[in-house]
C-alpha cells in the first residue's frame, strides 16, 4: 500500500491528505498530521474523497453525439480531436472568434487553467474566457481588488485562532468550511467574540456571542450602519486612515444617510444589536471579517465587499496578522483559476488586458496576436447563446445546467449552440446536451497544483495511472492545441507548464515544484527564488500604494416578496453535499446523509400553509417552479424558506432566473428570490 | 488467539427464486420465497419473530420479517412495504426472479414461555407482518397454548393486511379474531369499526396467564400499554417487536445497537421489561 | 510470568530482516512530510522504531477492518448469479512496532468480532498476523493509556513486546506465535540478566510519571452514564461542536461500526463492500420511511459516549471502549473528545 499526499479536491479549505493506494485502486483516505491546514483533521467529505474515484459513472472513452435525440456513441481520441478542430475552426470562419466561448473549471489545477486560458486566447482567439467564479466570487476579485489591489482573502486560515473578534457574515462556515470552523471556535475558546450575520440559525450562529438576522440582501445597509456608529463613536483609526489609504472623507460622507431609524427600518435589526457589534469590532484591535457567498451573490455584491473593506480599513484591521477581509472561497481551486486568467478581463496573476504592456508581453511570450476587446463573462455568454450571438461553447469541468441561475434558460441556451464540447469526470447534464464530451481524469489520477482560499499554492500528486481511456484536462488540451495547428503548447508535463505560468505571473514568480515539493505549500504573493510567501496581505503597503476608500449605495435588488410571491427564498450548500453533487452523490456515505433536496421552513409559516415535515410541496417563483419535500425547523425565520442547489431532483435553481447582474462584478443575483409555496 | 473453529461465511447469501408475489394493500407486498439448493431449503427453519437479510442484485441487503411459519416449511413469505431503495427494486422484479438471502437472524418470540399460556396478540399496520408468523404457528400447534385472541386494527378495509385470511379467522373456533377499522367508507366491513383500543373492552385475559405480543407504529404501542397495564399485565409478559434501521444482522455493524442491545441480535422482541433497561426504546 | 530475551540495537535490522522473510511486515513509516503512518515496508530502514515516533494518524485496525473492504462479488452468471466471497490473502503479516494502547484495541476488536456469530473477513486476517509491540517511553502530550489501564506496558495481548533499555531491548514473549519468532533468531537473542530485569522496572515506573497533559479520570464518569445521570447541558452544549465529520470514529481504534454498500465496480458485476461507518452521523440510525430515532446530534454524541463507557457495556465487552490513544484529541474539529467528555461529566 502507498500513501501519497495531496490536496483535498472539495472546498477551498486546502486540507492535505493521504490517498491509501493499492495497486490500481484508491482504498482511503486519511488528513495529514503535519499539514498546516488540515492537523490530522478532515470533514466528512473529506474523509471520503476516494469514493468518487473508481465509479461505475466515470466516462472511460470520447462520446460524440450520433443523432439529434441525444444518443452518443463511442469513439477514440483521434476522432474526437479532428471533429473539435475542425467544428471549431468552421465556426470561427464563419461568424468570428467571439463567437465562442470558453467555461473553465474550479477543479482543474492551477495548469489546466492557465493551458485553458491559452487555448481560449492564442488558439480560439477570443477573451470569451470565464468560470463559475462569477457564480460565486466575482465580487470579491471586483471589490477586493479595486480597495486593497489583490481579490483574494487578506489573512490566512490559521491566524482566525488568535483573532479577538470574529465577524462572520453570509457563511456556514462549519458546513462549507469546516476546518475554518475550527478555528473559529478555538477562538471562542480562547476568548474571541463571536458575531455571526445570516438570516438563518446555522450551527455557527448557534455557539455565536450575538446572532444577527438581517432580512436577506441587506448587508450593504447593516455594514455601512456600522461603519456610521464606528465614526460617531470615535473608533476610527485615523493614523492609519491617513498613512496608508486614500479617499477617506468621501465614504465618510456617504455613510451619512444610514441612520440608525434607516437602518433599523430596512434589516429589521435592532439598533442596540448594531451598536454592540460596531463597539465589538471596533474596539478590537485585531478583528477579522470572514464572509461567504451570502455576500457576493447578490445585486450589489461587489458594493458591500468593498463596504467590508472600507469597515476594516476605518478600523485599521488589516496588513496585520488574525486581521483583515477574508472571503472563503467554495471550490478546490477557484482561486487558482481566477489566478491563472480565466477570467474575461485579466491574464494569469490579475495582468489586465486593458494595459498594452500586458497583451505585448504576452503575445511575444506565446508567438501569437492577441484579441484586444474585453471578453464576455459566464452570464453573458449564456446570455449570448441564448440569443444566437454565441454559436460554440468549450466547458470544462463545470456542470453549468445545475450551477447557472435559472435552468430552464441555461438549458435553451445550451441547446441553441451549434456546437458544445464538455470536458468532464462524468455524463452530467450539462454533458449531455455537449455534441462532443471527452473523458477527463479525477484529481488523484495527474500532477498539478491548487490555490486554496488563503492563495496556498500546493502540489496535487498523481496516485494512480488515469482510468482506462481517460486523460488529464491538462493534456487534452495540450493535445488539441496541436491538433489545431499551434505550436506553442507542447507540454510535456505539468512541471513544464509551471515553470512557463512564473516565468509570466509576477505573483507566482518565486514558485516551483522544487520549492512546493518540500514545503506545504507557499501563499502567493512570491516574487522570487528565496521568496516563501506571505501568511498575510499588505504589511507595509498596498498592491498600488495606497488602499482606496470607495463609497458605495444600497441598491434594492428586483426579488423582494410581494403578495404573490411572499417568501424569501435563500439558496445555499449543505455540510454532506458539495455543489451539484456530481461527485459526492457517487458516495455512498455522503449520498445517504443527505439523499435528496429538500425545503427548509419555519414551524409558524409551516402552520400557516398547513404543511406537515416529510410532505412534498410545489414552490414557484417568478421564473420557475420545483417539487421538493419539507423540513420544518426554527433556523430558518418566519418568511424565509432554505433551499440546498445540490439536487437536479429539486435543485434551487429552477426558482432563481432573475437576470439582473451585479454591474461591477456580472455576478446574478442568486442568493435570494421571492417565491410562493403551496402543498401537493 | 483461539483458533477460528467454524469457516463459514455469515455474510455469505445463497440464492433463492420468488415463487409467487401477492399484491397486499396499498404499497404492501407477499413475496413468497424458496431457496434454490433443495438440502437447505428441507433444512431450513426458524421462529416467528426472526427475519432474514434479502438482497435484490444491484441494489444491496435489506433485512425483513418473516411473515410465514415454520410448521409450513418448504416456502417463506416475506410481507414488504416499499420505502427505500433496495424494496423500490425488489418491487419491480416479478415470480421466479432470483434474489439473495441469508439468515435466519435475531431471537424469535420465546416460543418454549409461551406454551400453555393465553396469548393475546396486538397488532397495528405493518406490525402484522411478523405476528402473523407467530399467529400461523399457535393456529398450527393449536394443543400447545391457551386461549388465543388477535387484535388488529387499520384505518379502513384497504388498508388491513392479511385481509382476506384474518376475516376467515372471524369465526373460527380455535381463536378469538378481533379486526376493527376507524372508517368504512364501502359499508361491506364485516368486522367491528371504531378506534382499536375499543376492541380491549370485548376481550377477557387473565394477565397472570397471558403472554401479550405487540407489534405496529410507534404511537400503537403508549395506548396498547396502558390498556395492558390497566389490567395489570406484569412487564415480562409484554412482549414487543423493536425496529432500527438494520445492515449485517449478525450483531457486527452497529446500526442497530439501541443502549447496549443489539436489535438483531438480542432482539428484536424484547420483553417491555427489557426495552425499559434500553436507554433509546422507550 | 512472560518468557524474556535482551536483543541488542545493534541486532534490529537483522530482526527486521528477518521477520521481512517470515511474513509481509506491516511498520510505522514516516512520510517525507513527516507524518507517521503503518503501512508494509520492504527493508529495515523504512521502519521507524526510535522510541520517540509519534502515534500513527489512524489505528493498525485498519488492517483487520479496512477503511473500504471488498466482501463479495456478484453478476450474472449463466442462468442466475453467483456470489463469489472475497477473503483477503491468507499470507503472513507482522504488524512491527504497534504501541500498546492499539493492542489493546485489536483485543477488544477480537473479542468483539469473534462473539456470537464469528466474522471471518475480521479473524482471518488476524489469525495470520503478529503483533510485535513496542513501548512507549515519552508519551505525547495526547496520550492517556495510563488512565485506562491499556498500557504503556502491557502483561499479556501482544505476540512480542519490546521495552527500550538504552542500548539493548527487553523482550517479552507473549504468545507461541512470538516464541516461533524468537526461535528463529535464537544466537540474536540473549539470556536476561538481574541487572536488565531490574532497569527495565525502573523505566516502567519513570515513564508512569511522564503522562501529564491528557487526563481522563473515568470511574465517576462511567457511574453516572451508566445511571442515566448525565445533565442533557452537557450533550447539548457538546451537540453544539459536533461537525459530524465521523472522524472521531474512524481514528478510533475500538470503533467497529460498517456500513455495506453494493456497487457497480466493474463490467462483471456488483461490488459488496463494507466502509468505515460512524454513529455520529444521522443517516447511521436513519430507517428507510425517514424516521430517525437519534436524529439529533447531541443524541449521537451522547450514544457514543454511552458505548464506550457505560457499565453495561463495559461488561459485555469487559472493558471500557477506550485505550487513550489520544487520536481523537487530534481529529475531531470541534474538540469534542475523551478527556474533555469525561472532564464534563464529572464535573457536571
Amino acid at each position: 500500500m502507498r500513501n501519497v499526499l495531496t490536496v483535498c479536491p472539495y472546498c477551498g479549505c486546502g486540507c492535505g491528505l493521504y490517498l491509501r493506494v493499492d495497486g490500481k485502486k484508491v482504498l482511503g483516505t486519511l488528513p495529514s498530521k503535519e499539514h498546516p491546514i488540515s492537523h490530522g483533521q478532515l470533514c466528512l467529505k473529506g474523509w471520503n474523497v476516494h469514493s468518487f474515484i473508481h465509479s461505475s459513472q466515470r466516462l472511460r472513452e470520447p462520446l460524440v453525439k450520433a443523432d439529434p435525440a441525444g444518443t452518443y456513441r463511442g469513439t477514440g481520441w483521434d476522432e474526437a480531436y479532428s471533429l473539435i478542430t475542425k467544428r471549431l475552426m468552421e465556426i470561427q470562419k464563419k461568424y468570428g472568434s467571439n463567437s465562442i466561448g470558453i467555461i473553465g473549471s474550479a477543479k482543474c489545477t492551477n495548469e489546466e487553467s492557465y493551458l485553458l486560458m491559452k487555448f481560449a486566447r492564442s488558439v480560439l482567439g477570443t477573451n470569451n474566457i470565464d468560470s463559475c467564479v462569477r457564480l460565486c466570487h466575482a465580487p470579491t476579485i471586483a471589490g477586493l481588488g479595486d480597495s486593497f489591489g489583490f481579490g483574494a482573502m487578506t489573512n490566512s486560515i490559521n491566524e482566525i485562532e488568535n483573532a479577538k473578534v470574529i465577524l462572520v457574515i453570509g457563511s456556514n462556515t462549519t458546513e462549507e468550511h469546516p476546518i475554518v470552523g475550527t478555528r473559529i471556535l478555538k477562538a471562542i475558546d480562547q476568548g474571541a467574540n463571536l458575531i455571526v450575520v445570516d438570516p438563518r440559525r446555522t450551527q455557527i450562529a448557534n455557539i455565536s456571542h450575538l446572532h444577527l438576522q438581517p432580512a436577506p440582501g441587506t448587508d450593504l445597509i447593516l455594514i455601512s450602519g456600522l461603519i456610521r456608529i464606528i465614526i460617531e463613536e470615535n473608533l476610527a483609526n485615523f493614523d492609519f486612515i491617513s498613512r496608508r489609504t486614500e479617499n477617506f472623507e468621501v465614504v465618510k460622507e456617504s455613510v451619512k444617510k444610514f441612520t440608525p431609524e434607516y437602518v433599523e427600518k430596512t434589516t429589521g435589526l435592532s439598533f442596540s444589536n448594531l451598536r454592540e457589534t460596531a463597539l465589538m469590532y471596533g474596539h478590537s484591535k485585531a478583528s477579522m471579517i470572514i464572509y461567504g457567498m451570502g455576500i457576493t451573490q447578490h445585486i450589489n455584491g461587489t458594493d458591500t465587499v468593498q463596504a467590508f473593506a472600507n469597515l476594516a480599513m476605518l478600523t485599521g484591521n488589516i496588513g496585520r496578522e488574525s486581521t483583515g477581509v477574508n472571503p472563503l472561497i467554495g471550490q478546490s481551486n477557484m482561486q487558482g483559476a481566477c489566478d491563472m486568467g480565466v477570467l474575461p478581463d485579466y491574464f494569469s496573476g490579475y495582468q489586465s488586458i486593458k494595459d498594452k504592456k500586458n497583451v505585448a508581453k504576452f503575445e511575444k511570450a506565446w508567438s501569437t496576436k492577441l484579441p484586444a476587446d474585453k471578453g464576455l463573462s459566464f452570464m453573458e455568454m449564456i446570455k449570448r447563446a441564448r440569443q444566437g450571438k454565441i454559436k460554440a461553447m468549450y466547458i470544462v469541468g463545470e456542470n453549468v445546467l445545475l450551477s447557472a441561475p435559472n435552468i430552464n434558460e441555461a438549458i435553451e441556451a445550451l441547446s441553441h449552440l451549434e456546437f458544445l464540447v464538455v470536458q468532464d469526470m462524468f455524463l452530467t447534464e450539462t454533458a449531455q446536451l455537449a455534441n462532443v464530451v471527452l473523458p477527463s481524469a479525477s484529481f488523484a489520477e495527474k500532477n498539478g497544483t491548487f490555490t486554496s482560499t488563503e492563495r496556498r499554492v500546493q502540489r496535487i500528486r498523481k496516485c494512480i495511472e488515469p482510468l482506462g481511456g481517460t486523460k488529464p484536462d491538462w493534456q487534452i488540451l495540450s493535445e488539441l492545441a496541436q491538433r489545431a495547428g499551434y505550436t506553442e503548447m507542447k507540454n510535456k508535463n505539468p512541471r513544464e507548464i509551471m515553470e512557463e505560468i512564473a516565468s509570466i505571473t509576477p505573483i507566482y514568480e518565486g514558485i516551483s515544484y522544487e520549492k512546493l515539493d518540500n514545503t506545504a505549500g507557499i501563499q502567493w504573493p512570491c516574487f522570487d527564488k528565496s521568496d516563501t510567501g506571505a501568511t498575510f496581505l499588505y504589511k507595509d503597503s498596498f498592491a498600488s500604494g495606497k488602499a482606496y476608500f470607495i463609497p458605495v449605495d444600497f441598491t434594492q435588488g428586483s426579488e423582494v416578496p410581494d403578495k404573490e410571491y411572499p417568501y424569501f427564498l435563500i439558496a445555499g450548500r449543505r455540510e454532506f453535499q458539495f455543489h451539484t453533487g456530481s461527485m459526492t452523490r457517487k458516495s455512498p456515505t455522503l449520498e445517504r446523509e443527505f439523499p435528496y433536496g429538500l425545503v427548509e421552513i419555519n414551524p409558524n409559516d409551516a402552520d400557516d400553509l398547513k404543511v406537515k415535515s416529510g410532505w412534498r410541496v410545489k414552490i414557484a417563483s417568478r421564473h420557475g417552479e420545483l417539487e421538493t419535500n419539507v423540513s420544518i425547523t426554527t433556523a430558518v425565520p418566519e418568511k424565509t424558506v432554505f433551499i440546498p442547489f445540490h439536487f437536479k431532483e429539486g435543485a434551487a435553481n429552477l426558482l432563481l432566473g432573475n437576470s439582473d447582474l451585479d454591474p461591477k462584478s456580472k455576478i446574478p443575483e442568486f442568493k435570494v428570490c421571492a417565491v410562493k409555496i403551496s402543498s401537493i | 488467539m483461539k483458533k477460528i473453529i467454524k469457516e463459514l461465511n455469515i455474510y455469505q447469501p445463497h440464492s433463492a427464486r420468488i415463487i409467487k408475489i401477492h399484491p397486499q394493500i396499498q404499497g404492501h407486498r407477499l413475496f413468497l420465497v424458496k431457496f434454490e439448493d433443495d438440502k437447505i431449503s428441507r433444512n431450513f427453519t426458524y421462529k416467528p419473530g426472526q427475519f432474514m437479510e434479502l438482497t435484490v442484485f444491484g441494489s444491496g441487503e435489506a433485512p425483513f420479517s418473516l411473515s410465514s411459519s415454520p410448521t409450513r416449511p418448504g416456502i417463506i413469505e416475506f410481507c414488504i412495504r416499499q420505502t427505500g431503495k433496495v424494496t423500490d427494486s425488489l418491487f419491480r422484479l416479478s415470480p421466479n426472479s432470483l434474489i439473495g438471502i441469508r439468515g435466519p437472524y435475531g431471537n424469535g418470540f420465546p416460543i418454549e414461555k409461551l406454551e400453555n399460556n393465553d396469548l393475546l396478540i396486538v397488532a397495528g399496520g405493518l406490525g402484522m407482518a411478523p405476528l402473523r408468523s407467530l399467529l400461523r404457528y399457535v393456529l398450527d400447534s393449536r394443543e400447545r397454548f391457551g386461549e388465543v385472541t388477535l387484535i388488529y386494527g387499520g384505518r379502513n378495509p384497504d388498508d388491513m393486511l392479511f385481509k382476506y385470511e384474518l376475516l376467515d379467522l372471524l369465526d373460527s373456533p380455535e381463536m378469538n379474531c378481533l379486526l376493527s377499522v376507524d372508517r368504512d367508507d364501502s359499508g361491506t366491513w364485516p368486522a367491528c369499526i371504531g378506534p382499536v383500543t375499543a376492541l380491549f373492552d370485548r376481550i377477557k385475559v387473565e394477565a397472570r396467564s397471558t403472554y401479550a405480543a405487540i407489534c405496529g407504529p410507534p404511537i400503537m404501542y403508549k395506548y396498547v400499554l396502558e390498556k395492558l397495564f390497566e389490567r395489570n399485565f406484569s412487564y415480562d409478559r409484554i412482549l414487543m417487536s423493536l425496529e432500527r434501521h438494520m445492515k449485517c444482522g449478525v450483531g457486527k455493524c452497529g446500526h442497530c445497537a439501541i443502549g447496549y442491545k443489539y436489535i438483531c441480535m438480542d432482539g428484536p422482541i424484547f420483553t417491555y421489561q427489557e426495552a425499559l433497561d434500553l436507554p433509546e426504546a422507550v | 510470568m512472560n518468557n524474556v530475551k535482551i536483543l541488542f540495537k545493534e541486532d534490529i535490522n537483522k530482526f527486521v530482516q528477518i521477520c521481512l522473510k517470515e511474513a509481509k511486515v506491516i511498520a510505522p513509516f514516516k512520510t517525507t512530510y513527516g507524518d507517521t503512518i503503518f503501512s508494509p515496508v520492504t527493508s529495515p530502514s523504512e521502519v521507524v522504531i526510535d522510541h520517540g515516533y509519534e502515534n500513527s494518524i489512524i489505528p493498525p485496525k485498519e488492517f483487520f477492518l479496512p477503511q473500504e473492504e471488498t466482501m463479495l462479488t456478484y453478476g450474472r452468471y449463466k442462468e442466475g448469479y453467483k456470489f463469489k466471497p472475497s477473503l483477503a490473502d491468507e499470507s503472513k503479516r507482522i504488524i512491527f512496532g504497534i504501541r500498546p494502547c492499539d493492542v489493546s484495541a485489536i483485543l477488544f476488536l477480537d473479542r468483539f468480532f469473534r462473539s456470537d456469530i464469528e466474522d471471518i473477513y475480521y479473524l482471518k486476517k488476524r489469525e495470520n498476523t503478529a503483533l510485535i509491540s513496542f513501548c512507549c517511553h515519552e508519551p505525547q502530550e495526547t496520550c492517556f493509556c495510563i488512565c485506562t489501564d491499556s498500557g504503556p506496558f502491557l502483561t499479556y495481548g501482544f505476540d512480542l513486546q519490546f521495552i527500550d533499555l538504552e542500548d539493548r531491548y527487553f523482550v517479552e514473549i507473549g504468545t507461541p506465535k512470538g516464541e516461533k519468532l524468537i526461535k528463529f533468531n535464537k544466537n540474536l537473542f540473549k539470556d536476561v540478566s538481574v541487572a536488565d530485569e531490574k532497569l527495565r522496572q525502573e523505566i516502567v515506573e519513570s515513564t508512569k510519571n511522564k503522562f501529564k497533559s491528557a487526563r481522563a479520570y473515568f470511574s465517576k464518569t462511567i457511574r453516572k452514564l451508566s445511571e442515566g445521570k448525565v445533565d442533557r447541558n452537557v450533550w447539548d452544549e457538546l451537540g453544539q461542536r459536533c461537525f459530524s465529520c465521523g472522524g472521531c470514529s474512524y481514528v478510533c481504534p475500538t470503533c467497529s461500526c460498517f456500513d455495506v454498500a453494493d456497487l457497480l465496480r466493474s463490467r462483471d458485476g456488483y461490488s459488496r463492500i463494507r466502509t468505515w461507518d460512524s454513529c455520529m452521523f444521522a443517516g447511521f440510525t436513519k430507517e428507510a420511511s425517514g424516521h430517525n430515532p437519534r436524529l439529533e446530534k447531541k443524541d449521537r454524541v451522547c450514544r457514543r459516549y454511552y458505548h464506550k463507557l457505560s457499565y453495561q457495556y463495559v461488561e459485555k465487552n469487559e472493558t471500557h471502549g477506550c485505550v487513550g490513544c489520544g487520536r481523537c484529541i487530534v481529529t475531531c474539529l470541534g474538540n469534542i473528545n475523551m478527556p474533555v467528555v469525561v472532564e464534563k461529566i464529572r464535573r457536571s
